[in-house]
């Protein structure tokens, strides 16, 4: 198993670190029963990597085995953060299409109990990669090894296949940045998520001045 | 609440917008209107008997009944004065006097009429006439003529009764009293209240989800937590993306 070290200050602001706790007991308490959790939003750069890898740390620091599975393979912000002591970067897409193994793209790190999958090296169109067997293969292997697999995503107005993976997953985290989002924009989003009928578990604001 | 919020958020805007305000109230009335001067002038209505006297300088010691009566009609017949200083024939005579003109044609007696003010003192028998105009020379030849005018019509209006011009009308230097302080004060509450308007129709079309519960209004979806804003993590976090996206395209 490849080791990767997250590239992230283990330091944060003080409310920072409160406002993750928050949210860490949140999901606790709110989705005991969902495993596979998908980190959405409906525009790019709302700060869903940063959440998913953030929740990841402190679920993992609570105890929790926890997987991150980076599924933006359009735009992936979490490959921009980890780094693999060697060899190449393989990661969902890799094993979607069928080049590799689970065991070869799982990632342990730095963090005791949390592990990640990068996005990967291959460059298949992902759309088609998430309606393929597999994808339901790799999450049902991921769930009976992983407490909580929580999934990064597509931002949902670059593609569907954030409403695609959240068809897969058992609840969807919204994440929108403060003051970025119009009430009206999201209508489109929402529904996206409707018909995939992935239960919406709760909305993350992120960058609250 | 949120509303408050909003108008906390757009004060400089209102402030700035009642200072706007203000200012082009100044120079609306300043600048864009001409200030107006108003001549004044004077007429005494008095009995035959008394103007006789007044005029003899003689002190009158009994009055006859004729002069009694004219007596009781004074107050009533000032006011009839002060109307035919006001009549459309009083302005119609002095238009032709004056060949007063308005961007080349004849004044209307209409437009004339609303220049002129009168004040009548009853007990006194003095009417005041005012004029007021852009121009404080043709103000006061207004002034002068409408009095003689209307002297002149009054006097033949009624017998016994006799009008002294007390004083000729000078052309005002300074321009009529403006109250420029109410001006301004008008132009800043205008603007401001423009601006509240502006901030109001803003709040009203404003979906933007910028709190927790905004979040939820709109989305209807619980909001299970608030991340704060911090420079530093997604200064950092960006930075390190948009690295890794030049080396991607290199």
């Amino acid at each position: 198993m490849k080791r990767a070290r997250l590239l992230l200050d283990r330091e944060m602001p003080y409310e920072v670190e409160t406002a993750y706790q928050t949210l860490r007991a949140n999901l606790i308490f709110e989705c005991s029963e969902k495993q596979t959790i998908g980190i959405i939003s409906a525009k790019r750069e709302e700060g869903k990597s940063l959440v998913a890898m953030r929740l990841g740390i402190s679920l993992a620091k609570a105890g929790r085995k926890v997987l991150l599975l980076d599924a933006d393979l359009r735009n992936s912000a979490m490959q921009a953060h980890i780094s693999v002591d060697s060899g190449p970067l393989r990661g969902t897409s890799d094993f979607l299409s069928g080049q590799c193994t689970v065991e070869d793209v799982i990632c342990s790190t730095d963090v005791p109990g949390l592990y990640l999958i990068p996005a990967g090296t291959c460059e298949g169109d992902p759309g088609i990669l998430f309606e393929n067997a597999r994808c339901r293969e790799l999450l049902g292997i991921l769930k009976k090894v992983f407490d909580l697999i929580l999934v990064d995503t597509t931002a949902l107005e670059t593609a569907v296949d954030a409403a695609v993976v959240a068809r897969r997953c058992d609840g969807a985290l919204l994440i929108t940045e403060s003051g970025r989002n119009r009430g009206r924009d999201m209508a489109d989003p929402l529904q996206l998520l409707m018909r995939s009928r992935c239960p919406l578990i709760g909305v993350v604001l992120t960058k609250q001045p | 609440m949120d509303y408050l919020r909003a108008v906390g958020r757009g004060l400089p805007l209102v402030l700035l917008a009642a200072a706007i305000g203000a200012l082009s109230a100044y120079l609306i009335f300043e600048k864009l209107i001409p200030p107006s001067f108003t001549a004044m002038t004077s007429i005494l209505i008095s009995t035959e008997a008394e103007g006789d006297d007044a005029a003899a300088g003689q002190v009158v010691i009994g009055v006859s009944e004729e002069a009694a009566a004219r007596e009781a009609l004074m107050p009533e017949f000032i006011k009839e004065s002060a109307d035919v200083i006001r009549s459309r024939e009083a302005s119609e005579a002095v238009i032709g006097r004056l060949q007063l003109k308005v961007d080349g044609t004849p004044m209307k007696a209409s437009s004339l009429q609303r220049l002129i003010s009168t004040e009548a003192d009853e007990s006194a028998g003095i009417i005041t006439i005012r004029v007021k105009d852009t121009d404080a020379q043709r103000a006061a030849d207004i002034a002068n003529v409408l009095r003689e005018t209307a002297a002149g019509m009054i006097e033949s209006s009624a017998s016994g009764f006799h009008v002294t011009q007390l004083e000729q009308a000078e052309a005002p230097l300074d321009p009529a009293e403006d109250n420029q302080m109410l001006r301004l004060l008008i132009g800043a509450l205008i603007g401001a209240a423009a601006a509240l308007l502006i901030l109001t129709l803003i709040f009203l079309g404003d979906d933007v989800i910028r709190t927790s519960r905004d979040a939820e209004r709109m989305l209807g979806a619980e909001v299970i937590a608030v991340i704060p804003y911090s420079k530093s993590e997604s200064t950092a976090f960006e930075e390190k993306k948009k690295k890794r996206g030049r080396r991607k395209t290199s």
